[in-house]
Protein backbone atom coordinates (compact mmCIF):
# COMPACT_ATOMS: atom_id res chain seq x y z
CA UNK A 1 0.00 0.00 0.00
CA UNK A 2 2.69 2.38 0.41
CA UNK A 3 4.55 1.47 -2.33
CA UNK A 4 1.21 2.10 -4.52
CA UNK A 5 1.48 5.62 -2.50
CA UNK A 6 4.99 6.76 -3.43
CA UNK A 7 4.36 5.65 -7.27
CA UNK A 8 1.28 7.50 -7.69
CA UNK A 9 2.66 10.06 -6.53
CA UNK A 10 5.78 9.62 -8.89
CA UNK A 11 3.79 9.45 -11.12
CA UNK A 12 1.68 12.85 -10.72
CA UNK A 13 5.13 14.50 -10.46
CA UNK A 14 6.06 13.09 -13.96
CA UNK A 15 3.16 14.19 -15.68
CA UNK A 16 3.53 17.71 -14.21
CA UNK A 17 6.67 17.59 -15.46
CA UNK A 18 5.91 16.56 -18.74
CA UNK A 19 3.65 18.93 -19.21
CA UNK A 20 5.70 22.03 -17.89
CA UNK A 21 8.01 20.57 -20.27
CA UNK A 22 5.60 20.48 -23.55
CA UNK A 23 4.13 23.96 -22.69
CA UNK A 24 7.83 25.10 -22.13
CA UNK A 25 8.92 23.74 -25.84
CA UNK A 26 5.97 23.70 -28.08
CA UNK A 27 6.26 27.60 -28.38
CA UNK A 28 2.48 28.48 -28.31
CA UNK A 29 3.04 30.63 -25.85
CA UNK A 30 6.16 31.80 -26.34
CA UNK A 31 7.45 35.21 -28.61
CA UNK A 32 10.57 37.04 -29.06
CA UNK A 33 10.98 40.33 -30.08
CA UNK A 34 13.24 43.16 -31.05
CA UNK A 35 12.62 46.68 -32.68
CA UNK A 36 14.37 49.57 -34.10
CA UNK A 37 12.70 52.35 -32.52
CA UNK A 38 12.79 56.04 -34.06
CA UNK A 39 13.13 55.70 -36.86
CA UNK A 40 12.54 59.27 -39.10
CA UNK A 41 12.40 60.99 -41.81
CA UNK A 42 12.17 64.90 -42.57
CA UNK A 43 11.63 66.49 -45.52
CA UNK A 44 13.65 69.27 -46.56
CA UNK A 45 11.77 73.06 -46.18
CA UNK A 46 13.00 73.60 -49.90
CA UNK A 47 12.56 70.65 -52.87
CA UNK A 48 15.89 71.13 -55.46
CA UNK A 49 15.06 70.96 -58.89
CA UNK A 50 17.52 71.87 -62.08
CA UNK A 51 20.41 73.67 -61.37
CA UNK A 52 21.14 76.70 -63.39
CA UNK A 53 24.19 78.83 -63.44
CA UNK A 54 25.46 81.75 -65.31
CA UNK A 55 28.67 83.76 -65.70
CA UNK A 56 31.01 85.84 -67.98
CA UNK A 57 34.89 85.52 -68.82
CA UNK A 58 37.10 87.33 -70.86
CA UNK A 59 39.22 85.04 -73.29
CA UNK A 60 42.13 84.85 -73.55
CA UNK A 61 43.45 82.50 -76.48
CA UNK A 62 45.01 79.94 -73.93
CA UNK A 63 44.26 76.33 -75.20
CA UNK A 64 42.98 74.31 -71.98
CA UNK A 65 41.66 77.12 -69.88
CA UNK A 66 39.37 76.13 -67.02
CA UNK A 67 36.77 77.82 -66.45
CA UNK A 68 35.60 77.36 -62.35
CA UNK A 69 33.25 78.78 -60.25
CA UNK A 70 30.12 77.25 -61.61
CA UNK A 71 28.84 75.89 -58.07
CA UNK A 72 28.25 71.94 -59.46
CA UNK A 73 29.42 69.46 -62.04
CA UNK A 74 26.84 70.82 -65.16
CA UNK A 75 25.30 68.54 -67.66
CA UNK A 76 25.05 70.92 -69.85
CA UNK A 77 27.02 74.53 -70.61
CA UNK A 78 25.69 77.04 -73.48
CA UNK A 79 28.51 79.67 -74.11
CA UNK A 80 28.02 82.41 -76.83
CA UNK A 81 30.29 85.14 -77.39
CA UNK A 82 29.13 88.81 -76.54
CA UNK A 83 30.17 89.76 -80.18
CA UNK A 84 30.59 88.01 -83.50
CA UNK A 85 33.12 85.83 -82.93
CA UNK A 86 31.00 82.70 -83.50
CA UNK A 87 27.42 81.23 -83.10
CA UNK A 88 26.31 79.66 -79.67
CA UNK A 89 28.14 76.68 -78.28
CA UNK A 90 26.92 73.63 -76.32
CA UNK A 91 27.77 70.79 -74.97
CA UNK A 92 26.36 68.27 -72.87
CA UNK A 93 27.60 65.29 -70.99
CA UNK A 94 26.26 62.58 -72.58
CA UNK A 95 29.07 63.47 -75.48
CA UNK A 96 32.42 62.42 -74.90
CA UNK A 97 35.45 63.53 -75.77
CA UNK A 98 36.77 66.92 -77.26
CA UNK A 99 33.42 67.86 -78.81
CA UNK A 100 30.31 70.83 -78.66
CA UNK A 101 27.92 71.14 -80.78
CA UNK A 102 27.50 75.02 -82.45
CA UNK A 103 23.89 75.93 -82.19
CA UNK A 104 23.01 77.23 -85.08
CA UNK A 105 23.73 75.85 -88.71
CA UNK A 106 24.69 73.22 -89.89
CA UNK A 107 28.04 72.50 -88.19
CA UNK A 108 29.32 68.66 -86.44
CA UNK A 109 30.50 67.97 -83.49
CA UNK A 110 33.50 70.48 -83.01
CA UNK A 111 36.78 70.01 -81.33
CA UNK A 112 38.12 72.88 -79.36
CA UNK A 113 35.35 74.37 -78.16
CA UNK A 114 34.05 73.19 -74.96
CA UNK A 115 36.70 70.14 -74.18
CA UNK A 116 34.86 68.85 -70.93
CA UNK A 117 32.27 69.35 -68.23
CA UNK A 118 34.61 69.32 -64.97
CA UNK A 119 33.41 69.30 -61.27
CA UNK A 120 32.69 72.70 -60.71
CA UNK A 121 32.95 74.15 -64.22
CA UNK A 122 33.73 73.12 -67.51
CA UNK A 123 37.45 73.57 -69.72
CA UNK A 124 37.76 75.79 -73.19
CA UNK A 125 39.85 75.49 -75.80
CA UNK A 126 40.86 78.38 -77.84
CA UNK A 127 38.79 78.48 -80.83
CA UNK A 128 37.63 82.35 -81.17
CA UNK A 129 33.90 81.19 -80.65
CA UNK A 130 34.75 80.45 -77.15
CA UNK A 131 37.90 81.68 -76.02
CA UNK A 132 39.29 84.81 -78.22
CA UNK A 133 41.69 87.17 -76.71
CA UNK A 134 40.45 89.86 -75.08
CA UNK A 135 36.92 89.30 -75.75
CA UNK A 136 33.91 88.63 -73.58
CA UNK A 137 31.99 85.52 -73.56
CA UNK A 138 28.95 84.57 -71.22
CA UNK A 139 27.82 80.82 -70.62
CA UNK A 140 24.89 78.96 -68.97
CA UNK A 141 25.53 75.93 -66.90
CA UNK A 142 22.65 73.71 -66.33
CA UNK A 143 22.92 70.68 -64.07
CA UNK A 144 19.85 67.71 -64.42
CA UNK A 145 17.76 66.65 -61.76
CA UNK A 146 15.81 63.48 -62.36
CA UNK A 147 12.16 63.98 -63.08
CA UNK A 148 12.48 67.13 -63.85
CA UNK A 149 15.64 67.21 -66.63
CA UNK A 150 16.79 64.82 -68.84
CA UNK A 151 19.79 63.72 -71.03
CA UNK A 152 20.52 61.15 -73.63
CA UNK A 153 21.32 60.03 -77.12
CA UNK A 154 19.87 58.03 -79.54
CA UNK A 155 20.55 56.73 -82.93
CA UNK A 156 18.76 57.49 -85.70
CA UNK A 157 16.63 55.44 -87.76
CA UNK A 158 15.62 57.57 -90.70
CA UNK A 159 11.76 57.01 -90.30
CA UNK A 160 10.00 58.09 -87.60
CA UNK A 161 11.09 56.97 -83.74
CA UNK A 162 10.00 57.53 -80.06
CA UNK A 163 12.35 58.73 -77.45
CA UNK A 164 11.08 57.08 -73.92
CA UNK A 165 11.86 56.58 -70.52
CA UNK A 166 12.81 59.95 -69.52
CA UNK A 167 10.03 59.24 -66.47
CA UNK A 168 8.18 63.34 -67.24
CA UNK A 169 6.63 64.75 -69.75
CA UNK A 170 9.30 67.04 -71.95
CA UNK A 171 7.59 70.39 -72.03
CA UNK A 172 10.63 71.38 -73.84
CA UNK A 173 13.44 69.23 -75.62
CA UNK A 174 16.79 70.00 -77.92
CA UNK A 175 17.81 67.68 -80.20
CA UNK A 176 21.70 68.19 -81.33
CA UNK A 177 22.72 65.76 -83.81
CA UNK A 178 26.46 64.64 -84.08
CA UNK A 179 26.59 64.79 -88.05
CA UNK A 180 26.50 68.26 -89.71
CA UNK A 181 22.86 69.15 -89.45
CA UNK A 182 21.07 71.91 -87.46
CA UNK A 183 20.53 71.45 -83.85
CA UNK A 184 16.70 72.09 -83.28
CA UNK A 185 14.30 72.47 -80.59
CA UNK A 186 10.63 72.46 -79.61
CA UNK A 187 8.49 74.15 -77.16
CA UNK A 188 5.42 73.02 -75.89
CA UNK A 189 2.57 74.70 -78.50
CA UNK A 190 4.51 75.35 -80.90
CA UNK A 191 3.29 74.06 -84.16
CA UNK A 192 6.35 73.39 -85.73
CA UNK A 193 10.28 72.31 -84.85
CA UNK A 194 12.75 75.25 -85.07
CA UNK A 195 16.42 75.39 -85.30
CA UNK A 196 18.06 78.22 -82.90
CA UNK A 197 18.97 80.14 -85.70
CA UNK A 198 16.27 81.95 -88.09
CA UNK A 199 13.98 79.55 -89.80
CA UNK A 200 10.53 78.87 -90.17
CA UNK A 201 10.54 75.36 -88.60
CA UNK A 202 9.63 71.77 -89.99
CA UNK A 203 7.58 69.34 -89.77
CA UNK A 204 9.45 66.65 -89.54
CA UNK A 205 11.85 67.54 -86.68
CA UNK A 206 10.40 66.98 -83.10
CA UNK A 207 7.17 65.75 -84.04
CA UNK A 208 5.72 65.81 -80.50
CA UNK A 209 5.98 66.09 -76.66
CA UNK A 210 4.81 62.90 -75.74
CA UNK A 211 3.83 61.26 -72.21
CA UNK A 212 7.60 59.74 -71.20
CA UNK A 213 9.61 61.29 -74.03
CA UNK A 214 9.04 62.63 -77.71
CA UNK A 215 8.63 61.78 -81.14
CA UNK A 216 10.97 62.62 -84.32
CA UNK A 217 10.23 62.79 -87.36
CA UNK A 218 12.44 61.85 -90.47
CA UNK A 219 14.52 65.25 -90.83
CA UNK A 220 18.23 64.79 -90.66
CA UNK A 221 18.17 67.39 -87.53
CA UNK A 222 16.62 64.49 -85.40
CA UNK A 223 16.51 61.28 -87.55
CA UNK A 224 19.02 59.89 -90.09
CA UNK A 225 19.36 56.21 -90.34
CA UNK A 226 22.65 55.83 -87.95
CA UNK A 227 23.14 59.11 -87.23
CA UNK A 228 23.81 59.81 -83.65
CA UNK A 229 21.86 62.59 -81.79
CA UNK A 230 22.03 63.85 -78.22
CA UNK A 231 19.05 65.41 -76.14
CA UNK A 232 18.09 67.51 -73.57
CA UNK A 233 14.47 67.31 -72.16
CA UNK A 234 12.93 69.70 -69.34
CA UNK A 235 10.08 69.15 -67.22
CA UNK A 236 7.76 72.30 -66.35
CA UNK A 237 7.50 72.88 -62.82
CA UNK A 238 5.89 75.82 -61.03
CA UNK A 239 8.82 77.29 -59.55
CA UNK A 240 12.01 76.23 -61.97
CA UNK A 241 10.61 75.67 -65.22
CA UNK A 242 8.36 78.04 -67.08
CA UNK A 243 7.32 77.17 -70.82
CA UNK A 244 4.62 79.83 -72.43
CA UNK A 245 3.75 81.93 -75.49
CA UNK A 246 2.96 85.58 -76.13
CA UNK A 247 2.00 87.91 -78.98
CA UNK A 248 4.47 90.14 -80.34
CA UNK A 249 3.29 94.07 -80.36
CA UNK A 250 5.93 95.72 -81.99
CA UNK A 251 6.45 98.02 -78.72
CA UNK A 252 8.54 97.03 -75.61
CA UNK A 253 6.59 95.05 -72.90
CA UNK A 254 6.61 92.74 -70.04
CA UNK A 255 6.06 89.43 -70.47
CA UNK A 256 4.61 88.05 -66.88
CA UNK A 257 3.07 84.99 -64.94
CA UNK A 258 6.02 83.34 -64.99
CA UNK A 259 5.89 82.86 -61.73
CA UNK A 260 9.33 83.32 -60.96
CA UNK A 261 12.34 85.11 -61.73
CA UNK A 262 13.99 83.46 -64.41
CA UNK A 263 17.91 82.85 -64.39
CA UNK A 264 17.86 82.21 -68.18
CA UNK A 265 15.25 82.37 -70.78
CA UNK A 266 14.82 81.51 -74.25
CA UNK A 267 12.91 82.75 -76.85
CA UNK A 268 11.80 81.69 -80.34
CA UNK A 269 9.34 82.49 -82.69
CA UNK A 270 6.73 80.54 -84.03
CA UNK A 271 6.45 81.77 -87.17
CA UNK A 272 6.28 79.38 -90.17
CA UNK A 273 6.38 82.23 -92.90
CA UNK A 274 9.52 84.36 -91.57
CA UNK A 275 12.82 83.00 -90.07
CA UNK A 276 13.50 84.87 -87.07
CA UNK A 277 16.86 83.90 -84.70
CA UNK A 278 16.26 82.25 -81.37
CA UNK A 279 17.38 84.55 -78.41
CA UNK A 280 18.53 83.91 -75.30
CA UNK A 281 19.38 86.44 -71.34
CA UNK A 282 20.57 85.17 -68.81
CA UNK A 283 21.33 87.11 -65.54
CA UNK A 284 24.84 87.36 -66.01
CA UNK A 285 23.79 89.98 -69.21
CA UNK A 286 23.52 93.56 -67.60
CA UNK A 287 21.57 96.35 -68.94
CA UNK A 288 19.42 95.77 -71.72
CA UNK A 289 21.92 93.00 -73.55
CA UNK A 290 20.43 89.93 -74.65
CA UNK A 291 21.75 87.54 -77.22
CA UNK A 292 21.33 85.57 -80.24
CA UNK A 293 21.83 81.95 -81.16
CA UNK A 294 23.92 83.28 -84.02
CA UNK A 295 27.53 84.56 -84.77
CA UNK A 296 25.60 88.11 -84.23
CA UNK A 297 26.50 90.49 -81.41
CA UNK A 298 24.46 91.50 -78.72
CA UNK A 299 21.36 93.01 -79.01
CA UNK A 300 20.02 95.99 -77.15
CA UNK A 301 16.03 95.26 -78.13
CA UNK A 302 16.01 91.46 -77.48
CA UNK A 303 15.12 90.05 -74.44
CA UNK A 304 15.91 93.13 -72.20
CA UNK A 305 14.93 92.53 -68.57
CA UNK A 306 14.56 89.60 -66.11
CA UNK A 307 11.69 90.34 -64.02
CA UNK A 308 10.40 89.01 -60.82
CA UNK A 309 7.48 87.17 -62.29
CA UNK A 310 9.03 86.90 -66.41
CA UNK A 311 11.05 89.17 -68.39
CA UNK A 312 10.96 92.02 -70.62
CA UNK A 313 11.65 92.24 -74.46
CA UNK A 314 12.31 95.15 -76.22
CA UNK A 315 10.87 95.83 -80.00
CA UNK A 316 13.67 93.64 -82.01
CA UNK A 317 11.71 91.09 -84.38
CA UNK A 318 13.52 88.15 -82.37
CA UNK A 319 11.19 88.77 -79.95
CA UNK A 320 8.86 90.67 -80.24
CA UNK A 321 7.53 91.53 -83.79
CA UNK A 322 3.71 92.82 -83.80
CA UNK A 323 1.64 89.91 -85.07
CA UNK A 324 4.05 87.12 -84.64
CA UNK A 325 3.75 84.65 -81.80
CA UNK A 326 7.02 83.96 -79.80
CA UNK A 327 7.26 80.87 -77.30
CA UNK A 328 9.47 81.06 -74.21
CA UNK A 329 11.27 78.79 -72.07
CA UNK A 330 12.04 80.34 -68.34
CA UNK A 331 14.46 78.85 -66.07
CA UNK A 332 15.16 79.27 -62.13
CA UNK A 333 17.56 77.65 -60.21
CA UNK A 334 16.71 75.46 -57.82
CA UNK A 335 19.76 74.14 -55.41
CA UNK B 1 -4.09 3.97 10.07
CA UNK B 2 -3.01 7.19 9.11
CA UNK B 3 -0.09 6.37 6.46
CA UNK B 4 2.76 9.34 6.20
CA UNK B 5 3.78 10.71 2.61
CA UNK B 6 7.50 10.31 2.17
CA UNK B 7 9.08 14.16 2.11
CA UNK B 8 11.32 13.29 -1.04
CA UNK B 9 9.09 13.68 -3.62
CA UNK B 10 7.19 16.96 -2.23
CA UNK B 11 10.78 18.46 -2.20
CA UNK B 12 12.16 17.33 -5.56
CA UNK B 13 8.69 18.96 -7.06
CA UNK B 14 9.19 22.00 -5.18
CA UNK B 15 12.85 22.32 -6.60
CA UNK B 16 12.26 21.33 -10.10
CA UNK B 17 9.62 24.19 -9.77
CA UNK B 18 11.87 26.63 -8.66
CA UNK B 19 14.52 25.57 -11.15
CA UNK B 20 12.16 25.90 -14.12
CA UNK B 21 11.29 29.69 -12.43
CA UNK B 22 14.90 30.78 -12.16
CA UNK B 23 15.57 29.42 -15.69
CA UNK B 24 12.62 31.40 -16.99
CA UNK B 25 13.97 34.44 -15.50
CA UNK B 26 17.32 33.72 -16.05
CA UNK B 27 16.48 33.93 -19.81
CA UNK B 28 14.51 37.15 -19.49
CA UNK B 29 15.86 39.02 -22.52
CA UNK B 30 17.44 41.74 -21.25
CA UNK B 31 18.41 43.53 -25.00
CA UNK B 32 14.30 44.27 -24.88
CA UNK B 33 12.40 47.65 -25.57
CA UNK B 34 11.75 48.89 -21.84
CA UNK B 35 8.57 49.84 -23.01
CA UNK B 36 7.62 46.57 -24.62
CA UNK B 37 9.41 43.38 -22.52
CA UNK B 38 8.88 40.13 -23.85
CA UNK B 39 9.94 37.17 -22.46
CA UNK B 40 12.27 34.96 -24.35
CA UNK B 41 13.55 31.82 -23.59
CA UNK B 42 16.93 30.07 -23.96
CA UNK B 43 18.62 26.95 -25.18
CA UNK B 44 15.82 24.93 -27.14
CA UNK B 45 13.05 28.01 -27.00
CA UNK B 46 13.15 30.35 -29.31
CA UNK B 47 15.26 33.57 -29.64
CA UNK B 48 15.68 36.62 -32.02
CA UNK B 49 18.94 38.39 -32.37
CA UNK B 50 18.75 41.25 -34.18
CA UNK B 51 22.33 43.62 -35.52
CA UNK B 52 19.98 46.87 -34.94
CA UNK B 53 17.97 46.28 -31.75
CA UNK B 54 17.10 48.91 -29.89
CA UNK B 55 18.95 51.81 -32.63
CA UNK B 56 16.64 53.61 -35.70
CA UNK B 57 17.44 51.78 -38.90
CA UNK B 58 16.37 54.88 -40.91
CA UNK B 59 17.53 58.55 -40.01
CA UNK B 60 17.00 60.85 -43.28
CA UNK B 61 16.97 64.72 -42.43
CA UNK B 62 16.18 67.22 -45.22
CA UNK B 63 14.83 64.66 -47.41
CA UNK B 64 13.75 65.08 -51.24
CA UNK B 65 10.89 63.77 -52.69
CA UNK B 66 12.43 60.54 -54.47
CA UNK B 67 15.31 59.88 -52.25
CA UNK B 68 16.04 57.19 -50.52
CA UNK B 69 17.18 56.45 -46.98
CA UNK B 70 18.59 53.06 -46.63
CA UNK B 71 18.94 50.44 -43.66
CA UNK B 72 19.78 47.12 -42.84
CA UNK B 73 20.10 44.45 -40.06
CA UNK B 74 20.58 40.87 -40.04
CA UNK B 75 17.86 38.95 -38.04
CA UNK B 76 18.90 35.19 -36.78
CA UNK B 77 16.45 33.03 -34.84
CA UNK B 78 17.66 30.61 -32.67
CA UNK B 79 16.64 27.42 -30.05
CA UNK B 80 13.42 26.59 -31.92
CA UNK B 81 11.06 26.85 -35.40
CA UNK B 82 9.76 30.03 -35.38
CA UNK B 83 7.11 32.15 -37.44
CA UNK B 84 8.91 35.57 -37.52
CA UNK B 85 7.16 38.79 -38.69
CA UNK B 86 8.22 42.97 -39.34
CA UNK B 87 6.00 45.74 -38.14
CA UNK B 88 5.67 49.00 -38.14
CA UNK B 89 4.46 50.55 -34.97
CA UNK B 90 4.07 54.46 -33.44
CA UNK B 91 3.76 56.03 -36.86
CA UNK B 92 3.43 59.59 -36.06
CA UNK B 93 3.45 62.55 -38.28
CA UNK B 94 4.60 65.81 -38.21
CA UNK B 95 3.06 68.28 -40.39
CA UNK B 96 5.51 70.79 -42.52
CA UNK B 97 5.26 74.32 -42.80
CA UNK B 98 2.36 73.47 -45.62
CA UNK B 99 0.61 71.50 -43.71
CA UNK B 100 1.38 68.04 -45.68
CA UNK B 101 1.53 65.02 -43.14
CA UNK B 102 3.76 62.04 -44.69
CA UNK B 103 2.18 58.71 -43.11
CA UNK B 104 -1.32 59.69 -43.67
CA UNK B 105 -1.45 61.02 -47.08
CA UNK B 106 0.21 57.83 -48.13
CA UNK B 107 3.27 60.11 -49.56
CA UNK B 108 5.95 57.98 -47.43
CA UNK B 109 6.88 54.44 -48.87
CA UNK B 110 9.01 51.58 -47.25
CA UNK B 111 10.35 48.39 -49.10
CA UNK B 112 11.64 45.64 -46.27
CA UNK B 113 13.09 43.08 -48.55
CA UNK B 114 15.29 40.05 -47.61
CA UNK B 115 18.89 40.27 -49.55
CA UNK B 116 21.45 37.45 -49.70
CA UNK B 117 21.30 33.46 -50.83
CA UNK B 118 19.13 32.56 -48.56
CA UNK B 119 15.93 34.20 -48.45
CA UNK B 120 12.75 33.34 -48.91
CA UNK B 121 11.02 33.36 -52.57
CA UNK B 122 9.10 36.30 -52.97
CA UNK B 123 12.39 38.06 -51.04
CA UNK B 124 10.38 41.24 -50.29
CA UNK B 125 8.34 41.64 -47.12
CA UNK B 126 6.11 44.63 -48.18
CA UNK B 127 6.72 47.57 -50.72
CA UNK B 128 3.98 50.28 -50.10
CA UNK B 129 2.24 53.31 -48.05
CA UNK B 130 4.26 52.71 -44.61
CA UNK B 131 0.49 53.40 -43.32
CA UNK B 132 -0.83 50.30 -44.63
CA UNK B 133 2.72 48.09 -43.98
CA UNK B 134 0.94 46.92 -40.45
CA UNK B 135 2.46 43.41 -39.89
CA UNK B 136 4.06 41.47 -42.29
CA UNK B 137 4.94 37.70 -42.34
CA UNK B 138 8.57 36.69 -43.02
CA UNK B 139 7.99 33.47 -43.18
CA UNK B 140 8.91 30.09 -41.09
CA UNK B 141 12.30 29.52 -40.32
CA UNK B 142 13.89 27.03 -38.92
CA UNK B 143 16.36 27.73 -35.47
CA UNK B 144 19.72 29.04 -36.70
CA UNK B 145 18.65 30.93 -39.83
CA UNK B 146 19.96 34.23 -40.26
CA UNK B 147 18.82 36.53 -43.03
CA UNK B 148 19.40 40.11 -43.44
CA UNK B 149 16.84 42.60 -44.21
CA UNK B 150 17.09 45.56 -46.34
CA UNK B 151 14.85 48.56 -45.59
CA UNK B 152 14.50 51.74 -47.96
CA UNK B 153 12.02 54.40 -47.15
CA UNK B 154 11.11 57.24 -49.40
CA UNK B 155 8.91 60.44 -50.07
CA UNK B 156 7.13 59.74 -53.44
CA UNK B 157 7.85 62.01 -56.31
CA UNK B 158 4.98 63.35 -57.06
CA UNK B 159 4.05 65.20 -60.27
CA UNK B 160 4.28 68.94 -61.30
CA UNK B 161 2.88 70.49 -58.02
CA UNK B 162 0.07 73.08 -59.04
CA UNK B 163 1.72 75.85 -56.83
CA UNK B 164 4.32 76.43 -54.34
CA UNK B 165 2.35 75.05 -51.19
CA UNK B 166 0.43 72.04 -52.98
CA UNK B 167 1.91 68.97 -54.63
CA UNK B 168 4.94 67.55 -53.34
CA UNK B 169 5.55 71.24 -52.06
CA UNK B 170 2.77 70.26 -49.41
CA UNK B 171 5.47 68.00 -47.94
CA UNK B 172 8.18 70.78 -47.36
CA UNK B 173 9.48 70.29 -43.83
CA UNK B 174 6.73 67.09 -42.40
CA UNK B 175 8.50 64.52 -40.35
CA UNK B 176 7.48 60.80 -39.91
CA UNK B 177 8.40 59.22 -36.95
CA UNK B 178 7.88 54.89 -36.70
CA UNK B 179 9.02 51.85 -35.29
CA UNK B 180 10.10 48.56 -36.63
CA UNK B 181 9.02 45.48 -34.49
CA UNK B 182 10.38 42.10 -35.53
CA UNK B 183 9.07 39.21 -33.75
CA UNK B 184 9.38 35.49 -33.86
CA UNK B 185 6.67 33.25 -32.25
CA UNK B 186 7.61 29.43 -31.61
CA UNK B 187 5.51 27.06 -33.51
Amino acid sequence: MRARGRLAIAAALGLTVVAAWTTATSGASFTASKSNPENSITAATSFPGIRVASGTYTGNGSDNRAITGVGFQPDVVIVKSDDNSGVAEIRTSTMTGDVTKPMSGNTALTANLIQSLDAGGFTLGNDNAVNRNGRAYHWTAFKSYTGHMALGSYTGNGTTKSITGLGFSPEYAMVLPAANTAAVQRMNGMTRTFTFGADTGSTTGITSLDGGGFSVGNSTSVNSNTATYHYIAWNQDVDEMQTSLYAGTGTSHSITGVGFQPSFVVVHANDTATGRAGAMRSSALSGTASQLFTATANESTGITALQSDGFQVGTGASVDNNGTTYHYVAFKDKP
Amino acid sequence: MTRRLPIFPAVAAIALALADAAAAFSTWDKGHDAGAPKLTLAGDKVRLVQSRAGQALIKLPNAKPGQIARGSALVTVAGHQAGVAVGAQNLQDVAGINGGKLISSRHLWIDVRCTGLRCPSPPVAYRGPLSKMGTRSLGTWQPGTARRYNVRVWLLRGARPPTNTTGDNAFQGSQAKFGLMWTATAT
